[in-house]
């Protein structure tokens, strides 16, 4: 990770849309070279999150630079950085496929078109289907070609693989891997699929009702959580196990399977060997953390 | 709760009804008020207007009983197939009935003859409902183009025909040839809406969203499912010359400059019309005919018309503003695009009004007088000094529209109303801004509209969100 000024810095932002707090001072800094994944559910505030750093939306309090850049004053040469996968995916329906490739293409001096032709025949996009008429795997496919077709600094995938059937998604998944070689690569990925997710982030942003509940690298979050098996070597397991700050735990047939936090695998072991049991001990998917964060 | 009560409830939880209720109402006080406000007169017409109104019932109910045939989730409930079919015909009676009550206050009647005519009267009515029922179903195909412009023929035209009256006398004077067509014609309605086919066909199938114009899913869900049929009307459109056109003119500009991202907002904006500009010439071919047709009406029908057809434009087309489209466009640039489009929809209007009003001054001399019903009508041909108007209401409506960013279809049916309504009332303020014509009093109109028009502008581009609904035409 660079460890340079951030691309993008966000401190006390809040937005709210008429009685409903969007987002609550939330304070984000966003180095040049890291895989963010952006998680939280529906409604948390991730979109609006992401809008504020391409300046879609504007702050009612605090501010968001990008690239040096006030959100309300981003021009063409911070957004030209920028590439951006709409949620939404709104594209312009009246034109084929090709047209709005081409269209795009005009804005962008550095546009990759080797790179399009491949992306094209990889997804097998057709470029005289009329955009109005693709499939919503098919608009996300184009959006996502729209968007990394000139290799963009800051890659923002709003939702990006949610429309997308299996084999793309991996084919997506490889895409990214691929993009993520290149260090000075920015890449904030907010999606639901966090099995997918998981695999290329090396940074977490949680967010619940507006704020935002963990920021930190991956790394620090899956060292803070184990899931830790038990089998006793002799007799049966006591009643209450000695493991501090335990989050969750399940017993049957001499077994127990408990989920700490904060606890260091060493710390485990010793508890582990204090108790005459057999222990494995295994990190959580980030599926599972994310759950826990957000009870 | 029964199946009935049920579906019933509907007219009054979907909100989009409550519009067409607010207006129905109107009608209705309108046509009571009429009669019970003094001696009426037989054979007049002026009880016709509560059998009129069921015909919109039927549209609009029958719709929403399609929209709901239209979800999958209707077709597996139990004991939803007559449904439909009960309500349609709950409602045909119930507004029939209430419709039909004024003619008891029929002068002249004895107690037998008023019966009759109010069975005939609510005969009557029910046809005109499954007319609209009709209508409803075939909303989605090109028929109701057809069902729209007769509706405006009948609506515009029927009162130099006294339609009204024609309709009444034939109520009062001719019951049985009401009654018997309305009876057949309800056992066909009963037959037909009770077909068990009807929910297989219309399951998944979306419906124009004539009731949720606000429903971007809908819209968007709609047009996918027409998707087919929308290629094919668009073959080759936009042409590659179109294309070549403006995407030659953006690269000759630079890539940080305003002026690419101007030429971008004109090629999104036109680029579809351009490449159809045989439509486009057929569609002035069409205005001239229509302000000839209404030239005989009114002295400033060229004026009022394109005044209506510069609004339209205005709102269809709308402004590169909003939406997500990927190109790396800053608020400056949206704002500029935005300007150019905008003055360029009013020139546009304003050389089309040019054009016909030429036509129109040329042909002149060669439109005969026409005489209908003992009244003489004289061609009035288009001022054209009123040229500029379009370039008043256009900033105007483009700023109206700032209201509706999220909901196009409607700030569509809301800019119309918004002009339509001076005609609903006698056109006093817009006939007395054509009335204007000393240059000076133009000139600070259309100042004063166009900074009103950049200043909200610049206030949406700069300050506002700049998420919303992108143009999907």
């Amino acid at each position: 990770m660079n460890d340079t000024n951030p691309i993008v810095q966000i401190h006390g932002l809040s937005k709210w849309f008429g009685g409903t707090d969007a987002l609550r001072d939330v304070n984000l800094d966003i180095h040049s070279g890291s895989i963010i994944g952006l998680l939280g559910a529906n409604g948390a505030g991730k979109s609006t999150l992401l809008r504020h750093i391409i300046g879609l939306y504007l702050p009612n309090k605090g501010t968001c630079v990008t690239f040096g850049c006030e959100a309300g004053k981003l021009g063409p040469a911070q957004l030209g950085r920028i590439g951006y996968v709409h949620q939404e995916g709104e594209l312009l329906e009246w034109m084929k496929v090709g047209q709005l490739i081409r269209y795009v293409s005009t804005y962008y001096p550095n546009w990759n078109h080797q790179l399009e032709e491949k992306y094209v025949a990889d997804y097998e996009i057709s470029m005289e289907a009329r955009v109005g008429s693709l499939s919503p795997g098919q608009r996300q496919r184009l959006a996502i070609l729209l968007a990394i077709g000139f290799e963009p600094e800051l890659l923002i995938l709003d939702e990006p693989a949610s429309t997308l059937d299996p084999v793309a998604r991996g084919q997506f998944l490889d895409l990214l891997l691929q993009i993520i070689q290149n260090e000075n690569r920015t890449i904030i990925i907010s999606s639901h699929i966090l099995s997918d997710v998981e695999k290329i982030i090396d940074h977490v942003v949680i967010m619940e009702a507006g704020r935002i509940l963990r920021d930190c690298s991956f790394d620090e979050l899956k060292e803070e959580f184990h899931c830790v098996r038990l089998s006793t070597l002799s007799g049966d397991l006591p009643v209450n196990l000695p493991f501090e700050n335990v989050i969750q735990q399940q017993r049957s047939n001499g077994q127990a399977v408990i989920t700490v936090r904060n606890t260091t695998p060493e710390q485990i072991e010793q508890t582990a060997e204090d108790l005459n049991c057999q222990v494995e001990i295994q990190t959580l998917p980030l599926e599972e953390i994310y759950k826990i964060i957000v009870s | 709760m029964g199946n009935l009560t049920a579906n019933l409830k509907h007219l009054y939880l979907h909100r989009s009804f409550w519009g067409i209720y607010a207006m129905l109402g109107w009608l209705v006080l309108v046509s009571a008020a009429g009669i019970l406000d003094k001696d009426s007169m037989a054979g007049q017409g002026e009880f016709i207007g509560l059998v009129i109104i069921p015909s919109m019932m039927g549209f609009f109910t029958t719709l929403q009983q399609v929209d709901v045939l239209s979800k999958p989730f209707s077709y597996c409930l139990p004991g939803h197939r007559k449904v439909p079919r009960n309500v349609i015909f709950f409602l045909a009676t119930v507004t029939n009935l209430l419709g039909s009550v004024l003619f008891i206050a029929y002068p002249d009647l004895h107690r037998g003859q008023q019966v009759l005519v109010f069975c005939s009267a609510f005969f009557g009515g029910v046809l005109l409902f499954w007319g609209g029922v009709v209508f409803a179903f075939n909303v989605g195909s090109a028929a109701r183009y057809i069902g729209i412009a007769l509706l405006s023929l009948v609506c515009l035209g029927g009162q130099y025909i006294d339609l009204h009256r024609i309709m009444e006398r034939i109520i009062v004077g001719h019951p049985f040839a009401v009654i018997l067509p309305s009876v057949l014609g309800s056992l066909a309605a009963w037959r037909l809406l009770g077909d068990p086919n009807r929910a297989r066909r219309h399951c998944g199938v979306p419906i124009w969203p004539a009731i949720d114009a606000w429903n971007r899913k809908k819209v968007r869900g709609y047009s996918q499912a027409r998707a087919e049929a929308v290629n094919k009307k668009f073959k080759g459109h936009p042409s590659p010359c179109v294309e070549e056109f403006f995407l030659a003119r953006m690269n000759r500009c630079s890539y940080g400059g305003r002026v690419r991202h101007i030429w971008g907002g004109l090629y999104t904006t036109f680029g579809m019309a351009l490449s159809q500009w045989k439509a486009c010439l057929l569609g002035l071919f069409v205005a001239l005919s229509v302000v000839l047709f209404f030239s005989y009406i009114s002295p400033g029908a060229t004026t009022v018309f394109f005044c209506f057809a510069g609004a339209a434009m205005a709102v269809h087309m709308g402004l590169p503003v909003y939406g997500s489209t990927p190109a790396p466009q800053g608020r400056c640039e949206r704002f500029a695009a935005a300007i150019v489009v905008a003055a360029i929809i009013a020139l546009l209007t304003v050389v089309a009004m040019a054009i016909v009003s030429v036509l129109s001054i040329t042909l002149e001399p060669f439109m005969p007088l026409v005489r209908l019903q003992g009244s003489t009508y004289t061609f009035y041909p288009a001022n054209i000094r009123h040229v500029f108007f379009p370039l008043i209401i256009v900033p105007i409506v483009l700023t109206f529209g700032f209201c509706f960013h999220r909901r196009p279809l409607s700030a569509r049916s809301s800019t119309i109303l918004l002009l339509a309504m001076p005609v609903l009332i006698a056109m006093p303020w817009l006939m007395a801004i054509v009335a204007i014509t000393r240059p000076i009093f133009l000139v600070a109109i259309l100042a004063v509209s166009w900074l009103i028009f950049v200043v909200v502008l610049r206030y949406v581009c700069m300050k506002r969100s700049l998420v919303g609904q992108s143009r999907t035409y």
